[in-house]
């Protein structure tokens, strides 16, 4: 029993990390159309910020975690408007390949600038602390995960439904066109989409960085293609469903890692997108995602 | 005035002519598609083959070195372009990202040039299964290392062990474990348990719950996985209260294991196999040596890479030519020994595409690296 609770809190650390890095592209999904594939660089431009410090001799966690969340801010406005905002009417297949190509340029700068191999960044290895609740043993750092990602999902939430910007990025993920004619500024809602994300970002580098104590320049690749999945399980452009995928894919992985005899292991992934499949199957705009019309392409 | 420039001319032709063909004899191509960025950029050898190749020739050993370099991108399809080309220009030894899936059709390649692949650190064992006849590793296959490292836990007192294995990296990270599980029952150990995991992981709770919940615990866990995944996994294990070893393979040999660790008592229980031990050793200062020199060397791979150079060197030396591959490759595998750049010997006589030589292991004794042994082992599990 105890190892059956152990696992579900092991569940819910992966799935609330997943959480996190989903809303993130969630948010700018939903207002762009856009799959940032670059996502994940803005979580390494969050981790490279770190390391800088510590070289610079600034180590102390309360500068370093503060000033890599605002350096990963920084950097999803600066992508915004530097890459995208340039092809932002350009077919959505532009966007996802300025995207990739945002994000090579960005992983081959810190190899070529800083190292292509792991660079060790202990400054936040005390977030790694056990902590024991009966049988139970837990991170701090799954507890903080889990804490945090609820505080921001429930944050956001607030933002969408109470500030005048959020419900204007509420609309525009419903008509953008319209929002720009009743006045406002486009820019400034995809701007707070990107700073938003960029948030996210930032805050899902520290869990990353305090887990993994090193940074290496294609640590992003992973979150984000778990973050897509994620999405893509909840019903992209749905941030309750980034939310609700993120932590379903935590349980899938899981489950899998402790149901499946070892023996079978090389079937991990394709039992994972072979679930994910049969739920985009019974439901194809995703747990959470809004029926999208196909016309002619309809059965 | 007309004539005496074309007999000019026709001296001058006369006399490129009759140069080019012995500079040629005396000089070594080598073609290296190195993955100089993308996922493998931390495995290349390029700059230490360029150090070492800018000294021998500084020496004047008889034999010029030029090496033809580009950055294959880790990419396989680019690798083989860069082959070709430099094949195309008379590369008699070609390398590149150091995969299978990048080597293997590099070799079929090379064989219609008479131009062979020799890699400084591949250890997958399906380059030595696949009938090539045109290729040379530097280092030993997987369950070489694998079956030294077992001889060093084993000594160390360990008898159970958790092989933890993953599909991401083909055999390297799926067989290894096995081959040392292999061995390591063939001194008297036990294998308690198998484990998936996936490269990349950066939570090990599960599998850590997984271990915590048997009993007795074992006394080592083998994987074989790289920084900073074994590193975390070292750090969660010992957090759940974990006290056996943590070993592995020469995924672990990472100038940031250590700090990425962080921790002297948990680096004490850690062990792993490698290619050639660096600190205080003749590798270590030709590394320091070239870093002084201006070379941006990595690490270990470019010691590996300065070890294939001086290799090539010496084989055709006894070839008696720098331009056929079947002959140098001939020359090479006759040849008793070799002196390596990284110390030490090492003979391809017995095992034609991979050599003997011995395997480090590596421990840790207060926060620094220690060699535990250094022995190339009886038992070797898979290849011939």
């Amino acid at each position: 029993m105890d190892f059956v609770l152990q696992q579900i809190l092991n569940a819910l650390a992966f799935g609330s990390e997943y959480a996190l890095l989903a809303l993130g592209l969630a948010i700018v999904f939903s207002i762009m159309g856009l799959v940032n594939f670059a996502h994940g660089e803005i979580i390494t431009i969050g981790a490279y910020t770190m390391y800088i410090m510590i070289v610079m001799g600034l180590g102390s966690p309360l500068l370093v975690i503060p000033l890599a969340v605002l350096a990963a801010v920084l950097g999803a406005l600066a992508f915004e408007r530097v890459a995208f905002r340039p092809v932002r009417y350009a077919p959505t297949s532009t966007g996802m390949l300025t995207a990739f190509g945002v994000s090579i340029l960005v992983q081959n700068a810190f190899l070529l600038f800083i190292s292509a191999r792991p660079r060790a960044v202990s400054v936040l290895g005390g977030l790694n602390v056990t902590v024991w609740v009966g049988p139970l043993r837990l991170q701090l750092l799954q507890i903080l995960e889990l804490g945090v990602s609820l505080v921001v999902t429930l944050g956001l939430i607030l933002f969408l439904t109470r500030s005048t910007l959020g419900l204007a990025m509420r609309a525009a993920a419903r008509d953008f066109a319209m929002v720009r004619l009743v006045g406002i500024r486009a820019n400034r809602v995809i701007a707070t989409a990107f700073g938003i994300s960029g948030l996210l970002a930032g805050i899902a580098a520290v869990f990353i960085v305090a887990r993994r104590g090193s940074i290496e320049p294609d640590m992003g690749f992973m979150p984000v293609l778990k973050a897509f999945v994620a999405c893509v399980i909840g019903g992209f452009g749905s941030l309750p469903g980034a939310a609700v995928g993120g932590l379903l894919l935590g349980f899938i992985e899981v489950g899998i890692l402790v149901l499946l005899p070892q023996q079978w292991g090389g079937l991990t992934d394709a039992i994972v997108f072979a679930l994910i499949a049969l739920i985009l199957v019974t439901r194809p705009q995703g747990l959470m995602g809004r029926n999208v019309e196909l016309g002619d392409k309809e059965r | 005035m007309q004539s005496r420039n074309w007999l000019l001319s026709a001296a001058a032709l006369a006399l490129c002519a009759l140069a080019t063909p012995a500079g040629a004899e005396n000089t070594l191509v080598i073609g290296l598609a190195a993955p100089l960025t993308g996922s493998y950029a931390p495995y290349n050898e390029a700059r230490g083959v360029q150090c070492e190749a800018d000294r021998i020739n500084k020496a004047n050993e008889g034999i010029t070195v030029k090496v033809l370099m580009e950055d294959s991108r880790s990419d396989p399809q680019l690798t083989l372009s860069l082959a070709q080309k430099y094949l195309d220009d008379k590369a008699v030894v070609v390398h590149g990202t150091p995969f299978p899936d990048s080597l293997i059709p590099m070799a079929k390649m090379a064989e219609g040039y008479n131009a062979l692949v020799y890699s400084a650190q591949i250890t997958q064992v399906e380059m030595h299964e696949s009938g090539l006849t045109n290729f040379l590793a530097n280092v030993v296959p997987d369950d070489v290392g694998a079956s030294a490292l077992a001889s060093a836990v084993y000594a160390k007192g360990a008898r159970s062990v958790v092989l933890m294995t993953s599909d991401s990296a083909g055999s390297w990270s799926a067989k290894t474990p096995e081959w040392f599980g292999e061995a390591f029952e063939k001194l008297g150990g036990k294998v308690v348990g198998r484990l998936n995991h996936t490269i990349g992981t950066s939570d090990w709770s599960p599998q850590v719950a997984n271990i915590q919940a048997m009993s007795p615990q074992p006394d080592a866990v083998d994987i074989c996985s790289v920084v900073p995944d074994v590193a975390i996994l070292a750090r969660q294990l010992t957090a759940a209260g974990y006290k056996g070893l943590v070993v592995g393979c020469d995924g672990f040999d990472d100038p940031s294991l250590e700090a990425t660790v962080g921790d002297n008592d948990v680096l004490s229980r850690m062990m792993f196999n490698t290619h050639a031990a660096m600190v205080g050793t003749p590798a270590g200062e030709f590394i320091e040596s070239c870093k002084a020199d201006g070379y941006k060397v990595n690490g270990i791979f470019d010691a590996l890479g300065a070890d294939m150079l001086r290799v090539l060197v010496d084989g055709a030396k006894d070839a008696g030519t720098t331009t056929d591959g079947a002959k140098i490759l001939a020359a090479i595998q006759a040849r008793d020994t070799f002196d390596l750049v990284t110390g030490g010997k090492i003979s391809f006589k017995k095992r034609l595409t991979w050599p003997e030589r011995n395997v480090p292991v590596i421990g840790f004794a207060d926060g620094k690296r220690v060699l535990v042994q250094n022995i190339f082992p009886d038992f070797i599990p898979h290849s011939k």
